[in-house]
């Protein structure tokens, strides 16, 4: 497998005669010979080969997400549980507030029933995105000291938040139990919606990684942002009720939009509360986030090793 | 086999103030650059040129030798061949899996287990899982800590880490090796084991790139050799004569900044020493020790006649010459002032991380009969940093501290504090 030595011409770069010295042991078969020729030189790798590589290296993405996970419920008291806590204690907050002070809950439906899909969805974008914008800089000392194609980073920090999102649905469970809410067919159709989330996460993980590490700004104005991204999308309150007609396109410009109102409407068999031009809008912005979040990475990651 | 074509590798130092990563300081600096615009590279001041022009070849199965000072560009070059940066100009070409040695230790967590680190580590290292299993137990048999090897690594001590991330490591079995110098690491008699391995890896047919400080070892693992010096390749040949070609370079610079000084046997003295470094716990001797580290001492000498009441004896001083401590062999047991066996040795002491503040120190070393004479003396045998880079109090204390300890202290106050 050759590679461009600059970025646009082809190299051919045959195996020398003579490779193979017998008397000095290791013998390289033709095939490790052609299989593992690198060149290093200035420019990248191509795009396609980088993510190649990132997929070779998938038994590294496996263990980092095992050991994310591992982590952080190791030493706790709970320990697993808390995957389940959490967003249970989150939801009950939020029912509180939102419903019993205020309603913003449509009528007709129990709001924790109608909370939690839009919750969960949302928690796994919030986590995968604040994760990966950090991958590159918490990890900063393997990537100083040994080779692996950094894209397993990211990629593994947007991977953990799913095991999380599948606690979610056991729960989801239970409570459709407790207010004999039946699921149906609509459930199979969750992942597609589901992936718009995990799109724009890793769109935006990738593209956020390699910028923190060059400018600290990015970990003071990612919270905040993540934050009020949260009140921007239809977690807490559903499109139809609160969001005038007229803005419905505009606000199709968050893919959540679509993510939330389309993974809820699939986990309670409701019909979904956005138009197909906003559900295209949304599609576009996360394939757009996903597209500029790769470039950005491809084109600054050999420099975080030189920064971090 | 290795190819390495008109390597060069430039650094920009960047100017550490308090806000050097912002955008804001990023942008500023493009544009300082694009107004100041340089003349001729070599005459920015801000600019490193770790490596310039260096072109080698290491043919298959063959063990190269890289010697050269701290700064000479060596761990750069390894750093490149092992695409961990790209270059500014030239390029490598290499055929085979490269495993790189760089460091011991890579990626292990604290908050897993031996067992679990392993598995990371090893992955991380590049080899496969199921490689990892098979291989499991022989890692565990190395590094001799079977009965702990289901606990957290946090509770394990330094020792015990570095054993298992060593024993991580030498599993890899690449064609091309990079190894940066990790040849023993832990107690004496793990230290002879890794030493052993190591070696057996190194000759056993692969192509090595091996950076050493010492001639002594270089000259036994290694082929051929070659030298850097300031970024620049200045001998390359058989290793005897690039060796010395390096010895009698450096012999007139005492000031040498290097963490690492070797000396020729002189049997005439009744006890003469041999070797001296400093390094830091996972075997790394670049001069630069992380102020949080321990450090470790090394000398090695020789006893050539039957000798009673010596001991070896290390001083440590600041760049300006202030003694820090000292310390000797016999401080712990008297009986070491009584009858000294002929032969060669090896020994170390190790002082604490967190003690010495941030600055320059060089080590002053003397075998000898305390008050009385000296065998052999070596002052300012050797230099190294210690530096500051993770420390908290450093976010909001930029500057350097004055003083020799580097401990911190915190301060207590009686009934209320003024801050909320």
């Amino acid at each position: 497998m050759t590679t461009a030595t600059t970025s646009n011409e082809p190299s051919q770069i045959d195996p020398k005669e003579g490779d193979i010295d017998g008397a000095t042991g290791l013998e390289l078969s033709p095939e490790i010979r052609k299989r593992f020729l690198r060149v290093v030189d200035r420019s990248n790798d191509s795009m396609f080969r980088r993510i190649h590589e990132a997929f070779q290296w998938r038994d590294l993405l496996f263990m980092l997400v095992q050991r994310d996970i591992k982590v952080r419920y190791r030493q706790t008291v709970f320990g697993i549980v808390w995957a389940i806590m959490v967003p249970l204690m989150t939801m009950a907050v939020y029912w509180v507030v939102f419903d019993k002070l205020g309603r913003m809950g449509p009528d007709g439906m129990p709001y924790p029933l109608f909370l939690f899909p839009g919750m969960i969805v949302y928690q796994y974008f919030s986590s995968s995105t604040g994760r990966a914008a950090n991958s590159l800089k918490q990890d900063s000392a393997i990537l100083a000291k040994v080779y692996f194609p950094r894209l397993v980073l990211p990629l593994a920090s947007i991977t953990s938040p799913l095991v999380d999102f599948l606690f979610g649905l056991v729960i989801l469970a239970v409570i459709l139990a407790i207010y004999k809410h039946p699921p149906t067919w609509e459930i199979l159709l969750m992942p597609a919606y589901l992936s718009i989330a995990i799109v724009s996460a890793a769109g935006m993980g990738m593209g956020l990684s390699v910028l923190n590490s060059h400018f600290r700004d990015v970990t003071h104005f990612l919270p905040v942002m993540l934050h009020l991204w949260f009140f921007c999308s239809p977690v807490l309150y559903s499109t139809t009720d609160l969001v005038p007609e007229k803005f419905w396109l505009f606000f199709a410009l968050n893919p959540m939009v679509t993510a939330c109102e389309g993974v809820r409407s699939c986990l309670l068999g409701q019909p979904i509360a956005v138009t197909p031009e906003m559900m295209l809008i949304s599609c576009s912005v996360a394939v757009v986030l996903f597209v500029s979040g790769l470039v950005t990475f491809m084109k600054l990651e050999q420099t975080v090793t030189d920064v971090l | 086999m290795i190819s390495v074509e008109n390597l060069s590798k430039r650094y920009v130092l960047l100017r550490h103030k308090a806000h050097d990563r912002l955008l804001s300081a990023s942008i500023i600096g493009m544009a300082k650059r694009a107004v100041t615009r340089p003349a001729d590279p070599d005459d920015d001041a801000d600019v490193h040129w770790a490596l310039r022009d260096v072109n080698f070849e290491v043919a298959q199965g063959e063990a190269l030798g890289i010697i050269g000072r701290n700064g000479a560009g060596k761990s750069t070059l390894l750093k490149i061949i092992s695409r961990l940066t790209r270059p500014t100009d030239g390029r490598v070409v290499t055929r085979g899996r490269i495993g790189s040695m760089l460091e011991v230790g890579v990626g292990f967590n604290p908050m897993l287990t031996g067992r679990e680190n392993v598995m990371l580590s090893g992955v991380i290292l590049g080899i496969k899982r199921s490689e990892i299993r098979k291989k499991f137990d022989d890692i565990v048999e190395f590094s001799g800590i079977r009965p702990f090897i289901d606990v957290p690594v946090k509770r394990y001590s330094s020792g015990m880490r570095v054993r298992l991330a060593f024993a991580v490591m030498v599993m890899l079995e690449p064609e091309i090796l990079l190894v940066d110098e990790v040849l023993s690491v832990g107690d004496a008699e793990f230290k002879r084991r890794s030493s052993a391995r190591m070696q057996e890896l190194i000759r056993s047919g692969r192509t090595v790139l091996f950076v050493s400080h010492s001639k002594q070892v270089v000259e036994q693992l290694c082929d051929r050799a070659l030298e850097l010096d300031r970024g620049r390749l200045v001998s390359i040949g058989a290793t005897s004569r690039v060796v010395e070609h390096y010895s009698s370079a450096n012999q007139e610079d005492s000031r040498s900044g290097n963490a690492f000084v070797e000396f020729e046997a002189e049997p005439e003295k009744a006890m003469c020493i041999r070797e001296i470094s400093v390094i830091t716990i996972n075997g790394n001797c670049s001069g630069e020790i992380e102020m949080a580290e321990p450090l470790l001492v090394r000398m090695s000498y020789d006893i050539n006649e039957d000798i009673e009441g010596a001991h070896a004896f290390c001083r440590i001083e600041t760049g300006e010459g202030m003694v820090v401590l000292s310390s000797g062999d016999a401080d712990y047991d008297p009986a070491h002032l009584g009858k000294r066996r002929r032969g060669s040795y090896t020994a170390e002491f190790q002082v604490d991380g967190g003690l010495l503040e941030a600055g320059d120190y060089r080590v002053s070393a003397s075998l000898g009969v305390p008050y009385e004479k000296n065998f052999d003396r070596r002052p300012d045998a050797v230099q190294f940093k210690v530096v500051d880079r993770s420390s908290r109090r450093r976010l909001w204390y930029p500057q350097t501290r004055p003083g020799l300890i580097g401990r911190e202290y915190p301060w207590v106050y009686e009934g209320r504090a003024p801050f909320a």
